[in-house]
């Protein structure tokens, strides 16, 4: 499902250059629940987000579905996108100005999909994932668990074949952090490819396989 | 001082933006300065005179048989007589415009300068310094005193005084000693000559005693302290009542209650002289006045772009402290006092006024000459940038940055340390684009309206040239002071002339086109009874139809060869109308017992005078010995086009020939015409340099708001994209959120400026209609412009990559 080859990325500023990744070869097969760990600003941020398609690197390729989509520009990196990608992240990234409901029926939006089957999706979603008496609800009036499990229910709308995961647990206190992990672990065994960043050595339990990060290299891959 | 200091720094720190501002804001200072530089100006009219407050000018306004008249002269009478019957009169003068007149010196050396005729009270009215000679000396006949720039121009460094000019006068060439030397007539003033001769010279009021009903000179009051003038107008008008009772009696052979209640009447105006220059646009004004309807579209416009560049350094400081929350956090936490933080801003902001002032006093010296030249308004008289002007912009510039910066100050201030380390601006800022979003509006409102104005005003415009004029203007030109020829030597002059196959054809008149005609009372016989008629009469010579292809209506133009045999009239079609003539041909009118003209033709309607003003019933007169009667003044030429250079030569070595050292003078035809127009011209000028700043700083506001907008929604834009947003789809967005508010501006914009608009188009007796695709056309040019600016900004936002967009949280 996604493979990299030398997978590189420098950061540019004015003064300094920064190797973020350097000729990263990683593999992920359909299914899996990947997890991957290092210290702070070792490159793990910045994998995920190629993986994600939402940046390019400077320089190697990326097969996403077999195709090497490492020159795409944003426009058919979106297109990619579209349905086939969730993100959940670590600060949930809701949007404030919506309800519950319009947050969760984004991505159905721009799928282009009728308000009506719209609605029945996102209420199917909403029951799921224990949050449907919310939804007329805007994030700031939710506890970070509420408003991370809207961002589950916004990644997973569309049925994607892959989720990415930024250290979803990262802002929640361990009980919820621990329902959003069950979650998770829920959806790969439904068949949905996962792949999480994480800090917490318990989080990355739930994984099949642990790949660790090091100043933008991998140091050691652990199955699970 | 450590203010000024960080003021510095956040300048460097945000040079461009900083820029921005303090240029959005010294375009809307310029534009204001002017204004008001201009507004001064035209207040400034006439203060010279000391005794401004108790200067009246005698006008006269009525009806006399079907015409409307409004008249700024009056007959000589009034101030010879009114005077002696009235102790509330502490002087008065008659003063004549003489135009200007050809001078000529012993040695027969000729020159134009501008004439009035006045009496010596003159002096004691008017604060015309006297600088040599006794100003008394003008009540004696044959005197004058001249202008010290005309002096100088005419005998260099000789002394004027005692020598002789003479002028065209009473069909002879008077000459008049010069007496004395005054200053020079500012240029602030409603009436203006190089050139005073004493009225006392000229036959006509020398022997005037029963013209109460005449308009020929000017008449000056200068009233008592405590006379209330609008007491002794009625006062006066009781009195004239009584003098002209007789003269109707006489004239018409009706009494005045009749006459009356014919509907017709006759009173005196006192109009006081501070007014004259901006109120009064009667028939026969000394010179060009200005109008307040401009002055007060000029106030409202450089009120409007202030508003503007305010509301724009408003936000544009608000965009500003957004990106600055941090620091502003920083420096609570660090202990500041919201006071302090307060301060901070308001003192940016006001250095930024103050910094914008200096740029604009620049810009308005650089912009003058252009702006004079564009719109032929005189801004600058010398004296007007006065110390206390600077002082004042100083003042205007610190309380327009403590206006535009109170508001910035004020959210920035108040942020409460913890929310914005946290960064949560988000919630707040909803009520912010609220205010934010009313700005927009009501900047967008104005920008609309000046457009929707200028196009209102470029259209009547070009109404006003493409209406039917009834004649041809192109192609002529006008050789002036054909007076000074003999009757003979304009003949020479016209025939040697039409030698020159570039000249096809050619006319004398008494007046031409586009002045006003002197008026006629004649009669015509209507059964048993005589009808009495007043027309504004022109007399000319049979080729002058021709020359300007007028239209006949009926009936047929003078003939050349009938010259001496009869006295023909051709009416227009407004005088057969307004005094219902059936089969006016071949009919008479009479303007003695035993003198008459014949009606020979009827000519489509024409615009003799501006187009503001409805046609009056008129008629051309051809009279057997024109010396009698009237002198032509003017010779109107119709060229065939080609080289005018050339053409102006040859006329002019034909003119020299004839009467060698004489002043040459010629225009073209339409350039007089056109000048009928000046006010509205400069109108157009004024409003189509006014809606592009408008416009540009709109432009520049919008700009400002969108990219605090976008900034406050980076995250969102972000968010959109990760879950599928196209760039197309997020610039949609926020194009809809624009477009509705622009709506909501044009739909305030419409009415308010269609009103505007319909009260100035009553000044018009000829006026377009205000269609609807103007307001469409102001809307789409809006929503054009809105539309490019949000797509920019946006699409520079929406077009990153979201990972960018998020790491903003």
């Amino acid at each position: 499902m996604i493979q990299t080859k030398k997978l590189t990325k420098v950061f540019r500023t004015d003064e300094v250059e920064t190797t973020a990744l350097s000729a990263i070869d990683f593999e992920v097969t359909p299914g899996e629940f990947v997890a991957i760990m290092g210290p702070s600003g070792c490159g793990k941020s910045t994998l995920l987000n190629i993986i994600g398609l939402l940046d390019n690197p400077t320089s190697g390729d990326y097969f996403f579905n077999e195709v090497n989509v490492a020159r795409f520009r944003e426009n058919r990196r979106t297109d990619m996108r579209k349905g086939n990608i969730g993100f959940i992240f670590q600060s949930f990234n809701l949007i404030d100005e919506l309800t519950v409901f319009e947050n969760v029926e984004l991505p159905l939006v721009y799928l282009n999909i009728r308000a009506s089957e719209r609605k029945k999706m996102v209420e199917a979603t909403l029951e799921r994932l224990k949050i449907g008496h919310r939804r007329k609800h805007y994030p700031q009036q939710l506890s970070g668990g509420q408003q991370q499990r809207v961002a589950i229910a916004r990644a997973v709308i569309a049925k994607p074949k892959l989720i990415l995961a930024d250290e979803p647990t990262g802002n929640l206190d361990s009980k919820h952090g621990l329902e959003v992990m069950n979650l998770l672990r829920e959806l790969n065994q439904e068949g949905t490819t996962i792949i999480m960043v994480t800090h917490n050595k318990r989080d990355a339990e739930f994984a099949h396989r642990i790949v660790n990060l090091f100043d933008g290299q991998i140091l050691m891959e652990k199955l699970g | 001082m450590q203010y000024l200091q960080l003021v510095y720094r956040n300048f460097k720190k945000n040079a461009v933006s900083s820029l921005i501002n303090v240029f959005s804001i010294a375009i809307g200072m310029t534009a204001f300065i002017l204004v008001v530089l201009w507004i001064k100006y035209e207040l400034s009219f006439d203060k010279y005179n000391q005794n401004i407050e108790n200067i009246y000018r005698v006008s006269c306004e009525g009806k006399i048989f079907e015409n409307e008249i409004k008249e700024a002269t009056t007959g000589s009478i009034l101030s010879k007589s009114l005077s002696q019957t009235f102790p509330e009169i502490k002087k008065a003068t008659a003063m004549l415009d003489f135009g200007r007149a050809m001078m000529s010196t012993p040695d027969n050396e000729g020159f134009r300068l501008k004439a009035f005729g006045a009496t010596a009270s003159f002096f004691e009215i008017f604060s015309v310094p006297v600088l040599q000679g006794d100003y008394k000396m003008l009540d004696q006949p044959n005197t004058a005193f001249i202008t010290e720039s005309a002096a100088k121009r005419i005998y260099g460094d000789e002394n004027p005084v005692g020598k002789v000019l003479s002028t065209g006068m009473d069909h002879e060439n008077k000459p008049f000693t010069i007496t004395g030397i005054i200053a020079d007539i500012p240029e602030n003033s409603h009436f203006t000559f190089e050139f005073l001769f004493s009225i006392n010279s000229i036959s006509f009021y020398r022997q005037a005693s029963h013209d109460w009903l005449n308009c020929n000179v000017y008449t000056y009051l200068q009233l008592d302290n405590n006379v209330n003038y609008k007491l002794f107008e009625k006062k006066l008008n009781e009195y004239l009542q009584t003098k002209i009772a007789p003269i109707i009696e006489q004239w018409r052979n009706i009494s005045m209650s009749e006459w009356k209640s014919n509907g017709e009447s006759w009173h005196f105006v006192l109009q006081p002289l501070a007014k004259i220059h901006l109120h009064s646009s009667l028939k026969n004004e000394a010179g060009q006045n200005g109008n307040i309807t401009y002055v007060y579209m000029a106030s409202l416009i450089g009120l409007f772009i202030l508003i503007i560049s305010i509301i724009n350094f408003t936000n544009l400081s608000t965009v500003q402290s957004a990106s600055r929350s941090k620091e502003i956090m920083v420096r609570k936490v660090t202990g500041a006092s919201r006071k302090s933080i307060m301060a901070q801003f308001l003192a940016e902001s006001i250095f930024y006024s103050l910094l914008a002032l200096i740029i604009s006093l620049i810009l308005v010296h650089l912009f003058i000459p252009v702006f004079e030249k564009r719109t032929e308004i005189k801004i600058l008289s010398r004296s007007s940038i006065t110390p206390l002007m600077y002082i004042g912009s100083i003042l205007f510039a610190i309380i327009t940055g403590f206006i535009a910066g109170f508001y910035p100050a004020f959210v920035v201030s108040r942020m409460s340390p913890v929310r914005a380390l946290a960064s949560k601006f988000t919630k707040k800022a909803g009520r912010k684009i609220m205010l934010k979003d009313t700005l927009l509006i009501l900047q967008f409102t104005i920008s609309i309206m000046v457009i929707i104005c200028t196009i209102a005003v470029a259209r009547q415009l070009n109404f006003l040239q493409d209406q039917k004029l009834g004649f041809n203007k192109e192609n002529i030109i006008i050789v002036r002071a054909m007076e000074d020829m003999s009757r003979d030597q304009q003949n020479t002059f016209k025939n040697e002339l039409l030698k020159n196959s570039k000249i096809k054809m050619a006319a004398f008149s008494h007046r031409i086109l586009g002045m006003s005609f002197p008026a006629r009372t004649l009669a015509i016989p209507e059964g048993n009874n005589i009808k009495l008629l007043m027309l504004e009469v022109c007399p000319v010579e049979a080729a002058f139809f021709n020359t300007y292809e007028f239209k006949l209506a009926e009936g047929t133009f003078f003939n050349d060869k009938e010259v001496g045999r009869k006295n023909k009239i051709v009416l227009n079609e407004q005088a057969v109308k307004t005094y219902n003539i059936s089969d006016p041909i071949g009919k008479y009118l009479y303007y003695s017992e035993t003198e008459y003209y014949e009606i020979v033709g009827v000519t489509k309607n024409f615009h003799y005078n501006s187009k503001r003003k409805d046609i009056q019933p008129a008629a051309f007169v051809q009279e057997p010995d024109v010396e009698m009667f009237w002198s032509p003044e003017y010779l109107s030429l119709r060229v065939g086009g080609g080289d005018y250079q050339r053409i102006i030569e040859s006329i002019k070595s034909t003119y020299q020939t004839l009467i060698p050292g004489k002043e040459f003078s010629y225009s073209f035809f339409d350039d007089d015409y056109d000048a009928l127009y000046k006010n509205e011209m400069q109108t157009k000028q004024l409003f189509s340099i006014f809606s592009i700043i408008a416009i540009c700083l709109s432009c520049l506001g919008l700009f400002g708001i969108v990219k605090y907008v976008v900034f406050t929604k980076i995250k969102e834009i972000g968010v959109r994209k990760v879950s599928g947003a196209k760039t197309k789809n997020i610039i949609l967005m926020f194009l809809q959120a624009y477009l509705k508010w622009i709506l909501i501006s044009i739909t305030i914009a419409s009415p308010v400026a269609w009103y505007l608009m319909h009260k100035w188009l009553e000044n018009f007796a000829y006026k377009t209609n205000l269609s609807w695709w103007i307001f469409a056309a102001a809307g789409a040019a809006a929503v054009l412009v809105a539309l490019l600016t949000v797509s920019w900004q946006t699409w520079r936002a929406a077009s990153r990559n979201p990972v960018e967009s998020l790491r903003y949280e």
